[in-house]
């Protein structure tokens, strides 16, 4: 278990938890970020994180991805 | 009559179908980034059928105000049917929006889109299947090719016609429940959690994919274009080719050779300049009286041509950022400067409007538009036109050459640019601390796929803007124009001299306000005011006021910085001097940029806010500089 912001390029991951307020959970959970679902990180940088994830890229920046709880598949 | 929602995740299409569907002429302004307004249009083989573009939303709940449109819309106003458009590159993602419209048991249709490109990916999609599973009807389309639309619209009016709503009715409702019956916030996240679980049952079963998975070309792209050390290079040279394409005087660095935008302006400038004079023939032909004459050719024709003047400029920079934008690229840029501009309490996205200041706080502020966040926007639209525009040039270039000339000019140029710069971050900071108390809002914004923008998409998009800057625009600096000369060339007796006139009267009495400032005189408080109808308009303001200059071609030379107008030294100092241009850098822009807050503001109270602040910035920071230089020299 991680956060998603410590997750090196390449890497294939499961979501297990959003730790941040609930409206932007319910909005992290509308771009696709549900429980269970996989993730792969496409760019990991200063800057933030880019993630696919059910098909769609995603940027974050870095605070939003250190909310987001993944774990390796 | 049938009225039929357009409704969907931004990107899937939604835009090219609703032009697709009602032909461009209904069109009615669609701003790349965020539609916030709803259009409508009818569809053109059968007016019977009203179309209702709702905008880009990724659900029903309320995240922002363009999401709270769409699902007011579909739930209150009750369209007779809803066709979901779903990118099928991002089936899974998009089908939580179908979910959720399917929920409300309007009756609806998916177009399922870009569906060659799902082809192209090796995807296949049983859409008899997909149909099944959500319970409603599927038809496959390519909304670029116009593929599919007919036998779309044959379904969607067959289903607003029956009135069916949904067949899947048992999972909605169960889901429904969860939300109605668990009050705690927990309820939304376990009814997301469930319509994923149902998406995923309904994507395994319907939709077969590839095992092998090939980079993309948009990976590839993407691997360049936000790698650390060459993202901001590339963005520096596509900025500096934008710029160059609508300002630049010595193209491509070809001695002489306009840009496009240049040479366009000069084209609509000389266009412009012949019909005042057909209206200058007729009006002495038919014998009108001299301050009729004086109103029309001096007042209308010279105010209003000055915002046709720069409408070119416009087009042309609207031309090119629409196609940055339609084609992903500015989606890479937001996300590339967003550490940066976090520190100023600014999102990435705020870099196109402030950088566009430098240009014309007009399409600046209207660029904003792409911002989500409330905060983020407004703070943007408060400071951006701090951002030094072409017009006020000008002003600096008359001080420099008079009393600045024994110094260097470029530094002091250059230290008015920087002060503007410094001042929008400074703003924002304080605007953040102060007036908005809402958190910082995280980044995130979806990387759409690179695709070539098509070029009618993109020339509606322009001339969308462009017509909507020409209207309000021209409206809100018609009225000032006719307000400013009649104020300049009237007192209680009539007609008579500006020096005797309302303007000199009102600039008498207003000239007390600059004292602390440094400038305590009518001529150069007259000035501020004039400068609001146009910044430039400070420097005819002074060549007529001081100097007795009405000449063009003097007064060109003056604000090409080549000739001096020395009467200005008696009345101020450097230092003065100085603290005048500051003031007129922050204080509120111009009234064509007044009208842009306005329009994207929405709301006068928030204009009048965003003048305030302009205006107490202006002051203080004029009044410091005038204080702290006189002390220094």
């Amino acid at each position: 278990m991680m956060p998603l912001a410590m997750a090196p390029a390449g890497e294939i991951l499961i979501i297990k938890n959003l730790r941040c307020n609930e409206e932007t959970k319910k909005h992290l959970l509308e771009m696709g970020f549900s429980t269970g679902e996989k993730a792969e990180v496409i760019k990991n940088t200063s800057s933030g994180i880019i993630v696919n994830i059910k098909g769609v890229k995603i940027a974050l920046n870095r605070g939003l991805a250190t909310g987001i709880i993944v774990e390796k598949e | 009559m049938i009225i039929a929602a357009l409704a969907g995740n931004p990107n899937c299409g939604k835009t090219t179908l609703f032009n697709e569907l009602t032909g461009s002429k209904q069109h009615v302004g669609n701003w790349p980034g965020v539609t916030v307004e709803k259009k409508e249009g009818n569809y053109k083989k059968d007016n019977n059928i009203s179309i209702v573009d709702l905008p880009g939303t990724y659900s029903l709940s309320p995240y922002s105000a363009e999401e709270e449109i769409a699902r007011d819309y579909i739930i209150n106003s009750k369209p007779n049917v809803v066709v979901n458009i779903v990118d099928a590159t991002s089936i899974e993602r998009n089908l939580y929006l179908t979910m959720q419209i399917a929920q409300t048991g309007t009756p609806m249709v998916v177009a399922l889109n870009m569906m060659d490109e799902v082809e192209s990916m090796g995807i296949d999609i049983n859409t008899n299947k997909l149909s099944e599973m959500l319970g409603v009807p599927v038809v496959p389309i390519v909304a670029r090719s116009g593929k599919g639309i007919e036998k779309l619209m044959a379904v969607t009016k067959d289903t607003a016609q029956r009135g069916i709503a949904t067949l899947k009715q048992d999972v909605y409702d169960k889901i429904k429940n969860i939300e109605e019956n668990k009050n705690d916030e927990e309820a939304d996240i376990l009814a997301a959690d469930m319509r994923y679980e149902y998406i995923d049952k309904v994507v395994d079963s319907s939709v077969f994919k590839p095992q092998i998975k090939k980079l993309t070309t948009s990976d590839k792209i993407d691997q360049i274009v936000t790698n650390k050390v060459l993202s901001l290079p590339i963005f520096a040279v596509v900025m500096y080719m934008l710029f160059a394409c609508t300002f630049s005087e010595n193209f491509l660095f070809i001695e002489g050779l306009p840009s496009p935008g240049v040479w366009l302006a000069g084209v609509v400038e000389s266009l412009w300049g012949s019909l005042t004079g057909v209206v200058d023939a007729a009006l002495v032909s038919a014998g009108v009286s001299d301050w009729l004459h004086n109103l029309v050719i001096d007042g209308i024709m010279a105010g209003v041509g000055a915002v046709f003047g720069f409408i070119p400029l416009v087009l042309v920079l609207f031309v090119l950022m629409s196609f940055l934008e339609d084609s992903g690229y500015m989606a890479r840029v937001a996300f590339v400067m967003d550490r940066i501009f976090r520190k100023f309490g600014l999102s990435g996205k705020s870099f196109i409007p402030l950088l566009m200041g430098f240009g014309c706080s007009v399409p600046a502020l209207t660029a904003s538009r792409t911002l989500e966040s409330d905060k983020d926007r407004k703070i943007t639209m408060m400071v951006t036109p701090f951002m030094s525009c072409g017009a006020k040039l000008p002003i600096y270039l008359m001080f420099v050459a008079t009393l600045f000339a024994d110094s260097n000019r470029t530094a002091i140029i250059f230290s008015i640019y920087a002060l503007g710069m410094v001042m929008a971050v400074i703003g924002s900071l304080l605007l953040n601390k102060f007036m908005f108390k809402a958190e910082n809002s995280g980044f995130i914004m979806e990387l759409p796929k690179y695709r070539i923008p098509s070029l009618k998409s993109v020339g509606i998009h322009a001339w969308e803007k462009v017509k909507g800057f020409a209207i309000k625009a021209g409206t809100i600096i018609l009225f000032s124009t006719i307000l400013i000369w009649f104020l300049s060339n009237f007192n209680m007796s009539g007609m008579c001299d500006m020096e005797e006139s309302f303007l000199a009267i009102i600039g008498n009495s207003i000239a007390w306000i600059f004292a602390p400032l440094g400038f305590n005189d009518w001529r150069a408080s007259v000035g501020v005011v004039t400068g609001w109808i146009a910044k430039e308009n400070i420097v005819a303001t002074f060549g007529q006021l001081f100097a007795g200059v009405t000449d063009e071609a003097v007064l060109e030379a003056v604000m090409a910085g080549e000739q001096g107008l020395p009467a200005i030294g008696d009345v101020f100092t450097k230092v003065s001097a100085f603290s005048y241009m500051a003031f007129n850098l922050l204080c509120m822009p111009c009234f064509a940029a007044v009208g842009a807050m306005r329009r994207e503001f929405g709301s006068m109270k928030w204009t009048l806010k965003a003048i305030a602040f302009q205006m107490v910035v202006a002051y203080v920071v004029a009044l410091i500089i005038n204080v702290v230089g006189n002390i220094i020299f």
